[in-house]
């Protein structure tokens, strides 16, 4: 295993390499169950992003259906007309919320659906099919809305998952491993400097101790 | 206005011999005959986009294909000749009838003028562009292509009114757009331009004219049809709670019946309701044609009706659509028994608008890719 060579094997260095392994694996702790609650949340998500994704489509081909007999009823005379007539019309707006401190966006609208005396068309020039195509669309719309902030929330969480997960992946198998390596290579270098030292004191005594008795010895022949 | 009154006062007495009824009446039944008829939209129905632009162009639509075929492809040149020859043909229409019947026939095909004018408006308030509005528009009535254009050249809603000055329903219109624009204008006034539409239909109907008598159960068989689908669309679509400004009155139903059915809940109350509105027997003959089953009751068709009613749901559409081919039949059956009135002119106008509803469902289903089976359930025959 790879451990850090730029570290001086001091005691501020081991100390300080000791409290980054400690920051290193609160680190991992708090990521770990934040990337839990993500999971989960997502776990939570999806089958709601899912109904909502095939309501869209049968919503979806449910306009395709209605638009077809509108046209084949009402003719692009008819269809061009109830379009024109609208007066008021949806509005998006787009705001973010904080999810495991990930930004999701939140999409809200306004004048989705609407009543059919307020749509723009008079009641009494316009059919049936042009009712249920306009309140086929707004549904269409008020599903689509729903479904983009759903879908966004989920990509958002999906994107973070990974990024998070990378990252808890990273502290667990390389930053900690590297750190605690790293903190028992300075330790045994730090007994290894210790053991010399001793040793060389060991030495150094012995040296002196030969020293004074040569000096003594030969004091003693003066005499 | 004095122009107007006294316009439609020399029109009135307008002698109307009897040999001008006979002359009118036979050359719009021999109109008629020409209509395309049954087994040709069976026909229709099995052909593609060009081969029924085809078979139109060798009809009576031959001139506006050819106009038409330089600029237009497609389903655009189905619609455009069809729209174009619907135009051409109710002007031709109002051209041939002499005296009162001339001013009943422009009347009764005023709903297109209507139409136009709401056009005309709403694109000059929402700045909607010239050329796309000129092809949607139908000058059938007494708005022609020239006046329509001029109207189209106006910068401004007062302009646009006062363009229409001599249009029998102008002083409506300028009653509600005095005001200028403010949201929800344009239905009210669409509502009250209809609204009049019948009313006059109704006087001019009454003023002695032949056959004007035997229109009246039609037309307030018609007003009827309408509420009630009102009645459906705004119980489904709405929360007002008073409906009897969007009721046309005149009908054999007055507007305090639908105001009284709005808000029922209870089955049995619904159903005594619509019995009382004697509209169950013609919801049954409809949903007999539709199922093609002789066997079906009023009870069923009660039940339908009661279940679309109480999901607050509009009816469905092929039930609407039973129900136009039924308006179309009882035309037909009293126009026979009165050859020489204003019926026939009636039956033949309604009869080329569904012809030109026909075709237009057929070239339009087929665009959409749908079978020949489900494309006739959209046909008015």
């Amino acid at each position: 295993m790879a451990y850090q060579t730029d570290v001086k094997p001091t005691r501020a260095g081991l100390l300080a390499l000791r409290s980054r392994l400690r920051m290193a694996r609160k680190a991992y702790k708090i990521l770990s169950m934040k990337l839990d609650g993500m999971i989960m949340e997502v776990i939570r998500l999806t089958p709601e992003v899912k109904k909502e994704y095939d309501l869209l489509i049968a919503r979806f081909n449910r306009t395709r259906f209605l638009i077809a007999a509108a046209y084949m009823m009402e003719g692009t005379v008819g269809m061009t007309v109830a379009a024109y007539s609208v007066e008021v019309r949806p509005e998006i707006e787009l705001s973010q919320r904080n999810l495991f401190g990930v930004r999701v966006p939140v999409i809200t609208g306004t004048n989705i659906n609407k009543d059919v005396i307020e749509r723009g068309y008079g009641l009494l020039g316009t059919s049936l099919v042009i009712d249920d195509l306009a309140d086929a669309y707004e549904d269409l719309l008020a599903t689509i809305i729903a479904y983009a902030g759903s879908e966004a929330t989920l990509k958002h969480l999906l994107t973070d998952i990974e990024r998070i997960s990378r990252r808890v992946k990273a502290l667990e198998h390389l930053v900690i491993p590297t750190l605690e390596e790293t903190e028992q290579y300075l330790s045994r270098m730090r007994d290894e400097i210790e053991r010399e030292d001793t040793s060389r004191l060991f030495h150094v005594k012995r040296r002196k101790e030969a020293a004074i008795e040569l000096e003594e010895e030969r004091r003693k022949n003066m005499e | 206005m004095n122009r107007i009154k006294s316009r439609r006062t020399k029109l009135h007495y307008f002698p109307v011999t009897p040999t001008a009824y006979i002359y009118i009446c036979t050359r719009l039944t021999v109109r008629k005959s020409r209509l395309i008829p049954r087994d040709q939209y069976m026909r229709l129905l099995n052909m593609d986009l060009n081969q029924i632009i085809r078979f139109i162009g060798e009809t009576e639509y031959q001139n506006e294909v050819n106009e038409l075929a330089g600029s237009l492809t497609g389903i655009s040149l189905i619609e455009g000749a069809l729209t174009r020859n619907f135009a051409e043909t109710y002007q031709s229409v109002i051209s041939i009838t002499p005296g009162a019947l001339h001013e009943l026939t422009e009347r009764y095909v005023a709903r297109w003028d209507i139409w136009n004018v709401m056009l005309v408006l709403r694109s000059r308030q929402f700045g909607i562009p010239v050329d796309q509005v000129r092809q949607v528009l139908i000058p059938a009535g007494w708005i022609k292509e020239a006046r329509a254009e001029f109207l189209l050249s106006q910068r401004t809603l007062a302009d646009i009114i006062d363009g229409l000055k001599g249009w029998e329903l102008h002083g409506v219109l300028e009653q509600y757009v005095a005001g200028g624009y403010h949201k929800g204008l344009f239905a009210e006034v669409e509502n009250a331009l209809y609204m009049s539409f019948y009313k006059n239909l109704f006087r001019d109907a009454k003023s002695g004219i032949r056959g004007g008598n035997t229109i009246l159960p039609y037309l307030r068989f018609e007003i009827d049809i309408t509420n009630i689908r009102n009645l459906f669309r705004l119980r489904a679509g709405s929360r007002i709670n008073d409906i009897r400004p969007y009721m046309i009155p005149g009908g054999n139903l007055h507007p305090e019946y639908f105001q009284q059915m709005y808000p029922v809940e209870d089955k049995q109350q619904f159903i005594a309701g619509m019995q009382q509105a004697k509209i169950l027997p013609i919801l049954m003959e409809a949903l007999q044609e539709i199922r093609c089953d002789n066997q079906v009751c009023e009870a069923d068709a009660a039940d339908i009706i009661w279940k679309r009613w109480s999901e607050r749901k509009t009816p469905l559409f092929s039930m609407m659509m039973a129900v136009t081919r039924l308006r179309l039949h009882r035309l037909d059956q009293i126009s026979r028994r009165y050859p020489f009135s204003v019926l026939p002119i009636l039956s033949y106008l309604e009869h080329k608008r569904y012809e030109m509803i026909n075709l237009r469902a057929i070239a339009r289903g087929k665009q959409f890719g749908l079978d020949p089976d489900s494309i006739k359930r959209y046909l008015i025959l």
